[in-house]
Order: structure tokens, then C-alpha cells, then sequence
């Protein structure tokens, strides 16, 4: 067949280069091989793309094993083609024109796409800096930032101050359950805000935040501690000392929250001394003496003794005066604790007594229980009267009673008859059950006083009563007799705290020196300088650090109770 | 020198931060706090306003430091910036009193700290770097080794016109698919899985020994030229890497910088409005 090919190129202004080119040719083979009829130049062609071959109704184009074609931007394998189809060749387009007189297939041939420059292309296709790539740093900056403000400060102060994300029930009194610190634990917004854990005790209300910070930036006031804490005493009387500086100090100033689990988290002893160092300075009139340090600066103890049991007078004596305590008490501590002078009657064995023969913790563990003297002291001190009946006691009962009981046992036995002495009336060893008569009535009645006043005299002598006790005989005329109340301090400084148990390692006579004690008047205190052998002040090395309120409370029983108004 | 700001006005700047740190650590040590140490004693009152101070300085340096001229040298204020911001660690970290938790708090520290190492890196990036850049590179421009690929590229297809099509497509695709960078990842990984150019090299040297006798020149030349732009793609790689990693830290230090003002300022905010 003939074949006319056309080489089509477009000039720059416009006009269109035209080279034609007629072949005598079986079939038009497209291609790169430079042996085909249209031989294309260019790598992006395949070696042997396709062939037009002409067929019984006209031509038709077949691509060679996988290639493709476009026609008419129709994918295909193999079609038939008629005048003015376009086939598209890579690059190139392939046009089907009317063929001229003794032309067989007439094409065009065009290269539409030529080989761009490969440097722009692959710059347009790359990306060389990360400043094109993704985010950018202002787009990642507002990000963030706005993020952080909505999350950690809109949102938190929305829901802390405005509680418009709480689930609120309006309870029958009109009171907004959210509101209150019972409301149920939820996950809240302000939680972000929390500076650390909470202590143990306010955890149930912990999420709660308004409970305590009532008032945007204003510290924790005493009010919200006093909402709940209503039993709490003061530190000081208010009435007596008004210096504005003594009651200032706010609860969180010491009790510090956020900081972890245990309740009170300040201890340091700076809290105490910056007023107590020079206390009159701060709180003119005070008895107080002035303490900073307890290895360094901490007057000696002054514990409250009984200066006169009958008169019911206290007082508060320094160690270093050798207090003296007038209890009515006849006690030495060293006999008691010697064995040789021990022994029980009931026995006759010797008893080698312990401190704790006597003195039995309390419940607490901290102090002990009062001696007692049916408990502690009556196995040896037997309240016998009647040496024909030893084993008869009187109850350790006051005066009256115990010679009420006298007179009723002598009685008895008067009336009784058959007593065995025979000192007594003929009457009274009669046997028992017969009749008296009056004359053996009065016989028997005297003989009771006699025996009553005997005993009498005995047990409220220096051998037994006297023993430990002051005796008054009420007048000279009777046997009446009227014993001094007795008061023994059981808790030397009632407002410090002493843990005995935490002690329980140390001897009691490590500290209390009983052994050395005859007389009950002694007070049995180890004086401070005993403590500072092991306790020293907050700074110190070398002993154990201990500060003021290792021993000491700040909120005083015995004052008043803390009032919102003045929060001391 | 690009680290010469390390060492400028005799480390006036490294003094000052220092004696910050040792006071700062002898407060610390010295003060005794009525609880724990934290944020809110005098003393984590005081640390936290010369850190926050510090941080709004610094962030201003960041903004003046651009503009040359005036009264400042910019080496004065990188030195004071660099050293001054190492001290926050010292300084911050005491504020807090080891206290840390899941809150804005220990959020705002956390920036703080990313901040921080990221300008570290950044200085790092700056006094290695430059010299890695013109190692790799050995004194040729940018524009010079991309035309030098561009030439590779005319010289592959013009090879490639006479070989068989298993050749050529591996040089149209080396020609017309190879990428350089892309994502902030492949840039500073510096390297580029299944590149063409790679590929087509890799397969080049099996086709070699297999080619058709009338094609195998040609064939070897392709090879010689693919091989030559992969040590060209592999420079431009490298140098893009290098650029990406001097550029990155700042892409961290800077949006970082803007999240840790704001957290700054709701933690000043939220510590006083619950105070």
C-alpha cells in the first residue's frame, strides 16, 4: 500500500511545520525501532508499539504484545480506525486524514508532549525544606496555644466558678446539690489545676475545688476551714490578748493541703517561735516563758502538783525548785522495791515488785491507769481488824463507813452469842439461839462498843490506815476519825503529749528515779535535761529533731472554741 | 564561627547563668520550708517569678535578636539567650520542688524542658552542621548539582532510545518519578526508599551482563551516567537533610515557645485564682 506520513511541528509563532514523507509499505509498524515505517525517536515509545494494518473494511490499528493505545482517548488493544480517528502514541498523536490521489493512509504525526526540562520537573514534584511541608510554625503556634488556653483556663474556670458542666440536682430545700462538697466525685475541667494530692481527710470533696477556694484569688480563708472544723479550740485567748499580729495567722498557714495524704504537713518549729522566742513582745501579760528550741532554748518542765491535797490547791512548779507534792499520800517508791522488804502475809514468800506491779498502761498506751488500792496494794496492806478473824476485811471505804461496818460486825456477834474469848460476859459464849435477857442485852451491846473501839483504834492507827494514810481523829471524846483526801497527780503537764509506748525501749527508771524516792512528796519527773539526751531541736544532728508539736498542741482545750470572725 | 557565641565577651552570659544556678541551688538548700519545697513557698514564689521573668525575656530576645542593628550585637544576644535559657532548667526545676503530676503544671515545665532541648539541639545544629553542609556539597552550588542531574537526565534518554524497552522504561521512570525529599520524615531521613533512579542503577547492572552485544555499550554507559546521578541525588539528599535538621528544632522551638507562654501565663492564672 501507499502511506503518506506527515510530521507535524509547531512553531513558536504559531504556525504549524509540515514534512511529508510517502512510504510503499505492507502495514504501518509504529515504533522505536528505527525499522519501522513511523519510527518515533523518543524513549518514552516502546521498541515496537503497534501496526496499522489495512483490513476487508478499511484499516485497523493492533497494539504489539501489552502496549496500549488511546483512541479517541479510548483504551485499546486493537480497533478499527477510520478518517479523522486520533490515536494516541505516547507522547504523540497520530491523525487519520483524507488521503490524496494513489495514497492508501494518509496520517499526521505530532508530538504533543515533548520532553519537558527535567530539573524543573523534578523540582516540581520534590520538596527540599521542611518549611514546605506540613504545619506551619504559626499555624502550629495558635494551635497550641489556643488548645491550652480553652482546655486549662476557659474551660476549668467555666466549670470551677460557673459549674455549667456539672450534672446539678436541685434538692428540696432549694439547695444546688453541685454546689455542696457531697456532690458525686466527677472528672471536673479545674482538675488540671490541682497543685498536688490532696491529704487523706478532704479527698472526698477534692474535686470540689470551690468547697475551700471560695473566692477567685483570695487565699483559702479561715471560713471554709471552720465550715466543717466547728469543734476546733483556739491557740489563745482572744478577749485577753487583742494584738491584731497574734490572730492573723491563717489555718493553711500550717495546716498546708495539696502536699500529700498525712493531715497536718507542717511542723516546722519556726511556725512556734516566731512568736514565742519574745513572747511579750507579741503578748503583753503573758505567763508564758519563752521557748525557740527544745535542745537550745526551752525553759525546764513545770509540772502541776498537788502543793495541798486538803485545801484542793495546784500549782505549777519548775524541776529545777524541787517541787514538792502534799498529796495526804504516805508512799516511799524505794521500799516497795526492794525484795527483802516484801513479802506477803498470805504467802510469807518475798516479792520482787515492778514498776508495772502497779502501774498498768491505759487504754491509749500513752499514760497508765490510777493505782488502785484493792488492785495494786492490797494482797500485802489486808484491812483485818479482828485478830480471831483474820481473814475479815473492812472495804478500803471512807471513815464512817469502815467504822459503820465495825460496829455492825461486833454487833452481830454480840447478839449472836457463842463467841469464843474468854474475856467476854458469860452471856455472849452462850449458845446460840437462846433467849436474852435485857440486863444480857446491854451487856452484850457494850461489849460491841468495846470491841468496835478496839478495832477501831487499830485500823485507824499508824499500822494500818496510818499507813499510808493522814488521819484526823475528829474529837477527843470518840473514836471517830476522818482521813485527809488524798490526790495524786496522775498527769504531771496535762497539755503536752508523752507517748509512753513510743518509750516503751527505755527503763522507767531511765527516767523516773523511784528508787531513790522515800517520800511521796517527791515528784518522780525526769527533768528536761534527761530528754535532751536523746531529743534535740529541729536543726539538730546529732539527736532526734524534735520540734514543738512533738509535745506540744496548738489548738488549746481548755480555750475557746475558734471562731470564723477571728479565726484564732 | 558559628558557635562563636559560646564564647563571646569572655562568657559574660555563661557567668551570669551560672551564678543564677548556684544561688538558685543555695536558696534551695538553705531555705527551709514550712511544708515541703514547692511552688508556693517564698522561696518557689521567688524562683518562679525569676523563671517566668527569664521566659518572657527570653521569648523578646528571640523577637529582637532578629532585627539587626540598634544598640545590640547578635551574638550578645544568642550568647545571653542560650545561657540564660539553660539556667531555667536549674531555676525551674527548683520552683517546682520536684513536685510533678498529671497538671497544667507540670505541663507548663514539660514545654519548658521541650523548649529548652530543642534549642539545645538547635545549638548543636548550628556549630556542626555548616561544616557537614560543605563537606557533602565540596564546594559545589545547589543550582550546579541539580543541572547536573538535569544533564544526566538528557544524556539517559538520548542512550536510551536505542535500547529495548526493559532499559528504557527503567530510565523513563529514573527520569520522570524520582523525588527529592517530600515529607518533613524522608527529608531528614535523608534517604528515599524505592527511588527510581536507585532501581533503575540496580537493575542496570543485572542488565548489563545480559544485554543484547549491539546494546551492551550503550547499556554500560546507562549505568556509568544512572550511577553518577545517584551519587548527585544522594548529595542533594544529604545537604536537604542537613538544612532540614537546622531548620527543625526551630520548627519545634518556636510553636512551643508560643504553647509555653500561654501555659505560663494560665499557671500564673490558675495557681492564684485558687490561691
Amino acid at each position: 500500500m501507499e502511506l503518506s506520513i506527515t510530521t507535524l511541528t509547531r512553531r513558536k509563532n504559531g504556525s504549524i511545520g509540515r514534512r511529508e514523507e510517502k512510504k510503499t509499505c505492507e502495514a504501518l509498524r509504529i515504533g522505536r525501532d528505527t525499522k519501522e515505517e513511523l519510527f518515533l525517536p523518543d524513549h518514552r515509545i516502546p521498541y515496537n508499539l503497534a501496526t496499522l494494518h489495512p483490513g476487508e473494511n478499511g484499516f485497523f490499528i493492533e497494539a504489539e504484545g501489552n502496549n496500549d493505545l488511546r483512541l479517541n482517548e479510548q483504551i485499546v488493544q486493537k480497533a478499527p480506525v477510520s478518517i479523522d480517528d486520533v490515536i494516541g502514541i505516547g507522547p504523540y498523536e497520530l491523525k487519520l486524514v483524507e488521503p490524496e490521489d494513489g495514497i492508501d493512509l494518509a496520517v499526521t504525526v505530532e508530538l504533543i508532549h515533548p520532553v519537558g526540562d527535567d530539573v524543573e520537573e523534578l523540582l516540581s514534584r520534590s520538596n527540599l525544606s521542611i518549611n514546605n511541608a506540613g504545619f506551619s510554625n504559626r499555624a502550629l503556634s495558635w494551635t497550641l496555644g489556643l488548645s491550652i488556653l480553652v482546655l486549662f483556663l476557659v474551660l476549668p474556670i467555666l466549670d470551677g466558678t460557673y459549674n455549667i458542666f456539672r450534672s446539678s440536682v436541685t434538692t428540696q430545700n432549694g439547695e444546688n446539690q453541685a454546689n455542696t462538697m457531697f456532690a458525686k466525685n466527677e472528672v471536673t475541667f479545674d482538675f488540671s489545676w490541682h497543685t498536688g494530692e490532696v491529704m487523706d481527710a478532704h479527698k472526698f470533696f477534692a474535686n470540689d475545688c470551690e468547697s475551700c477556694h471560695t473566692k477567685p484569688f483570695i487565699m483559702v480563708e479561715d471560713q471554709a476551714c471552720l465550715s466543717c472544723h466547728q469543734k476546733t479550740h483556739a491557740h489563745l485567748d482572744t478577749a485577753k490578748f487583742t494584738n491584731p499580729d497574734l490572730n492573723s495567722t491563717r489555718c493553711a498557714s500550717c495546716h498546708t493541703d495539696h502536699q500529700g495524704p498525712e493531715p497536718l504537713r507542717a511542723s516546722q518549729q519556726a511556725l512556734c517561735s516566731d512568736c514565742h522566742t519574745n513572747l511579750e513582745a507579741i503578748a503583753k501579760g503573758t505567763k508564758l516563758i519563752n521557748a525557740s528550741d527544745f535542745g537550745l532554748n526551752h525553759p525546764q518542765f513545770k509540772p502541776t502538783v498537788w502543793v495541798d491535797a486538803s485545801a484542793g490547791k495546784q500549782a505549777r512548779i519548775s524541776l529545777d525548785e524541787t517541787p514538792k507534792e502534799n498529796s495526804n499520800l504516805k508512799f516511799p517508791h524505794d521500799v516497795h522495791l526492794i525484795a527483802e522488804r516484801m513479802r506477803n502475809p498470805s504467802t510469807g514468800k518475798q516479792e520482787q515488785l515492778e514498776c508495772a506491779s502497779c502501774h498498768a498502761p491505759d487504754m491509749s498506751k500513752q499514760f497508765f491507769k490510777p493505782v488502785n488500792m484493792e488492785e495494786h496494794c492490797g494482797d500485802c496492806h489486808v484491812l483485818s481488824f479482828d485478830p480471831n478473824k483474820p481473814e475479815r476485811l473492812v472495804p478500803h471505804a471512807s471513815a464512817a463507813t469502815v467504822q459503820r461496818e465495825v460496829k455492825e460486825y461486833f454487833s452481830d456477834l454480840a447478839l449472836s452469842g457463842n463467841i469464843d474469848e474468854k474475856a467476854a460476859p458469860s452471856s455472849l459464849r452462850r449458845r446460840p439461839g437462846s433467849q436474852l435477857t435485857k440486863t444480857q442485852h446491854l451487856e452484850a451491846l457494850e461489849w460491841a462498843n468495846e470491841k468496835t473501839n478496839q478495832a477501831t483504834n487499830y485500823l485507824f492507827s499508824a499500822s494500818q490506815c496510818g499507813v499510808c494514810h493522814q488521819l484526823q481523829r475528829k474529837s477527843d471524846k470518840t473514836a471517830e476519825y476522818r482521813v485527809e483526801t488524798v490526790s495524786v497527780t496522775n498527769i504531771w503537764q496535762p497539755l503536752s503529749v508523752f507517748n509512753h509506748e513510743a518509750h516503751a525501749d527505755a527503763s522507767c527508771e531511765s527516767c523516773h528515779a523511784a528508787e531513790q524516792s522515800s517520800t511521796s512528796a517527791d515528784v518522780l519527773l525526769p527533768k528536761i535535761e534527761s530528754c535532751r539526751d536523746c531529743h534535740g531541736g529541729q536543726l539538730t544532728s546529732d539527736k532526734i529533731p524534735s520540734t514543738c508539736i512533738s509535745c506540744h498542741v496548738f489548738h488549746n482545750d481548755k480555750l475557746a472554741l475558734m471562731s470564723p470572725t477571728t479565726g484564732e | 564561627m558559628h558557635e562563636g557565641f559560646l564564647v563571646y565577651a569572655n562568657s559574660k552570659y555563661l557567668k551570669w547563668a551560672a551564678a543564677l544556678c548556684l544561688a538558685s541551688i543555695a536558696a534551695y538548700i538553705f531555705y527551709e520550708p514550712i511544708d515541703e519545697h514547692n511552688g508556693g513557698t517564698v522561696l518557689g514564689y521567688i524562683l518562679g517569678t525569676v523563671g517566668a521573668l527569664l521566659i518572657f525575656w527570653l521569648t523578646w530576645l528571640g523577637i529582637r535578636k532578629r532585627q539587626y542593628g540598634a544598640h545590640f550585637r547578635l551574638t550578645a544576644w544568642v550568647s545571653a539567650h542560650v545561657y540564660l535559657g539553660l539556667s531555667l532548667i536549674v531555676v525551674a526545676t527548683l520552683h517546682t520542688g520536684f513536685q510533678f503530676d498529671w497538671n497544667l503544671h507540670t505541663l507548663t515545665y514539660v514545654l519548658m524542658i521541650i523548649v529548652i532541648l530543642s534549642g539545645i539541639f538547635g545549638i548543636y545544629a548550628y556549630a556542626r552542621f555548616p561544616r557537614l553542609v560543605s563537606e557533602n556539597r565540596r564546594g559545589v552550588s545547589m543550582d550546579d548539582l541539580l543541572t547536573q542531574i538535569g544533564d544526566l537526565d538528557r544524556e539517559c534518554r538520548q542512550l536510551a532510545i536505542g535500547l529495548p524497552d526493559e532499559v528504557s522504561s527503567l530510565i523513563l521512570k529514573s527520569c520522570e518519578e524520582t523525588i527529592i525529599g517530600g515529607s518533613i520524615f524522608r527529608i531528614l531521613s535523608g534517604k528515599a526508599s524505592n527511588c527510581p533512579s536507585d532501581a533503575a542503577f540496580a537493575q542496570l547492572r543485572t542488565l548489563v551482563s545480559t544485554a543484547h552485544q549491539e546494546h551492551a555499550l550503550n547499556t554500560r554507559k546507562l549505568l556509568v551516567l544512572t550511577g553518577k546521578k545517584c551519587g548527585v541525588l544522594g548529595t542533594i539528599r544529604r545537604d536537604i537533610q542537613l538544612k532540614a535538621l537546622m531548620d527543625i528544632w526551630l520548627r519545634v522551638h518556636v510553636p512551643v515557645t508560643i504553647a509555653l507562654l500561654v501555659a505560663l501565663t494560665v499557671h500564673i492564672i490558675s495557681v492564684f485564682y485558687y490561691w
